[in-house]
């Protein structure tokens, strides 16, 4: 709590003087009146103290799990329960990431003891766990010569989860060598549908699998392997450093494009037998490791929306990624592959996603694109991201290149055709 | 996220650009018209576009406008009116900029810059009621020494009373 002077009435006393002076030098009583009323109002504001403040505060939201983009009406009242507050100001906490779409988060009145002031307004709920924070009060006297601040905190939290789509496209996946039998063609033969090779019969080999046309034709005894298909491993790694939060033309940060491409891609994933599991380098350390099955998809849709590492708002300080990806290298399952979602908008991640693929860990890289073109700096750093998707593509690291206004179907689409 | 509109609340500019055409109109001389209307043009124009410099110096203008007319004679319950005239539409102008300033255009601010513009102005009717009650006093046969010795211990007493 802190009180201060707002200085606001010095001018009157030097008027005050300067009246009485001027009535002086030119002997007329009357101009010394003016400068009566002058000290009158510099008692007034001399007198007068900023009140001690006691009100309580109450804050309701009409929904507090709204769908995201929906409207939420937020009531706050305030009830004086200490003395009379000729100017009182309050100023809602609004959540950082929250946009205030109506009506005004801010109020100026006088309350009398045991009186209620309230306000609302709306804001559109967003992504994410968003925490409203304490209200600043100001408190002025009645003449505003002196004012208290003090914040009064009040718990309100607005949960948006968004829901996964309930189908997604296609995902280009890179060949998989894994130990369960899923939709990934490889590139070895074994059981499968799809004809791959004809071996040398080796004892052992199911009877099935003899090929008895060409045991009929030349009296050699050979197998017929199929391709193998496997269930694939994904982790998703979603780039959440300070620069995934540049905006693009509409004012949405790269990360939420990243996450929304996200919740389209463990949909798709999941739907296809995939084990999809969830890392990223944000604010703070977030994995999930990959499994199949409904608990994952709501675990991944709740990740998605409010782990701390992913906040609607940029981490304030520098996050150190080298040891995150220590540390993801460590929990990352051997068979796993990865896909990186990332702006590309420094060569660091791109390093990173060539260093995963390096270790083993097949990884494809899905770039939302919110590089503009209007000022020479946006056209560079849009060149430079070019360049770094084309390295990336050079060390045979797939790269997605997706323009957010279009739809992901069509990004991905033009990888699958990309696809060897 | 789209900016807060921060221009000067509008009920407390309204009531600033009244109090000022008030203090010149209670004034019966053209000099003071004259000289007051370019301060009460300057003080629109302050809490029109938030500039404080300009609700200050158009209030200072209106305020030497009431001094000419002092010194051309003007009767004493003229005076009186028109400084505290003055005096509440500098402070009214100025609270409607930092009312605008801290709350914004959009936020409700109505009741409480009434509040305040009438307790300026209950000030206001008790300042020319004391200054009228010495004026009578003076001209019953005190010099002006006087009167200038009792100003200069209000302000004395005043500037104790607090500390």
């Amino acid at each position: 709590m802190t009180v201060r002077q707002t200085h606001r009435w010095y001018g009157v006393a030097a008027a005050a003087f300067f009246a009485a002076a001027a009535g002086v030098l030119a002997s007329r009583p009357a101009i010394l009146l003016v400068g009566v009323v002058g000290v009158g109002y510099a008692a007034y504001a001399r007198l007068t103290t900023a009140p001690e403040v006691s009100v309580t505060l109450e804050r309701t939201v009409s929904d507090p799990e709204p769908a995201p983009g929906a409207a939420v009406e937020v009531r706050v009242s305030i009830t004086n329960t200490g003395e009379p507050l000729f100017d009182l100001r309050v100023v809602d906490g609004v959540p950082p990431a929250l946009d205030v779409i109506e009506g005004s988060p801010r109020l100026g009145t006088a309350l009398r003891p045991g009186k209620t002031a309230a306000f609302s307004y709306t804001v559109e709920a967003k992504r994410g766990r968003h925490e409203f924070g304490p209200a600043t009060l100001l408190a002025r006297d009645a003449s505003g010569a002196e004012e208290r601040e003090l914040e009064q905190g009040v718990e309100t939290t607005l949960t948006c989860l968004p829901s996964l789509p309930p189908a997604g496209p296609t995902i280009p996946l890179r060949p998989q060598t894994a130990q369960y039998t899923g939709p990934v063609p490889t590139t070895s033969g074994g059981a499968g549908v799809e004809f791959y090779a004809t071996r040398k019969y080796r004892p052992g080999d199911a009877m099935t699998r003899v090929d008895w046309n060409r045991l009929a034709r030349t009296g050699e005894l050979s197998t017929v392997e199929f391709r193998e298909e496997r269930m694939a491993t994904v982790v998703l790694v979603i780039d959440a450093r300070q620069s995934a939060y540049a905006s693009d033309a509409e004012g949405t940060p790269a990360l939420e494009h990243a996450v929304d491409a996200a919740r389209t891609m463990t949909t798709s994933l999941l739907d296809d037998g995939h084990q999809v599991g969830i890392a990223a380098f944000g604010a703070e350390p977030c994995w999930l490791a990959p499994t199949t099955g409904e608990d994952q998809r709501a675990a991944i849709r709740r990740l998605l929306a409010v782990h701390p590492g992913l906040k609607p708002t940029p981490p304030a300080a520098q996050i150190v990624v080298s040891r995150r990806v220590r540390e993801l290298r460590r929990q990352l399952p051997a068979n796993a592959q990865v896909i990186v979602l990332t702006p590309l908008l420094d060569d660091y991640i791109a390093t990173i996603a060539g260093r995963l693929d390096a270790y083993g860990h097949a990884a494809t890289v899905l770039s939302p694109d919110v590089t503009g073109s209007s000022s020479p700096g946006q056209r560079l750093v849009g060149t430079e991201r070019g360049l770094r998707i084309e390295r990336l593509r050079g060390n045979q690291i797939p790269v997605i290149d997706w323009t957010p206004a279009d739809p992901l179907e069509q990004a991905l689409g033009m990888a699958r055709e990309r696809q060897p | 996220m789209n900016e807060i509109d921060r221009s000067p609340a509008r009920t407390s500019a309204g009531i600033a650009v009244l109090a000022s055409g008030f203090a010149i109109a209670v004034v019966s001389s053209p000099t003071t018209t004259i000289v007051g209307g370019i301060g009460v043009l300057f003080l629109l124009l302050g809490v029109v576009r938030g500039w404080r410099r300009a609700v200050t110096w158009g209030a200072f203008v209106v305020f030497l406008g009431v001094v000419y007319a002092g010194l051309q004679n003007a009767a004493a319950e003229e005076l009186l009116l028109a400084t505290a005239g003055t005096v509440i539409a500098w402070d009214v102008g100025e609270q409607s900029i930092n009312v605008g300033h801290q709350l914004g255009r959009s936020a409700r601010t109505a009741r409480g810059e009434l509040v305040h513009a009438a307790s300026s102005t209950v000030i206001g009717v008790i300042t020319v009621g004391l200054g009228f009650v010495v004026y009578t006093l003076a001209t019953g046969g005190q010099p002006l020494t006087a009167l200038v010795i009792l100003l200069a211990a209000a302000i004395a007493l005043v500037t104790a009373v607090r500390d």
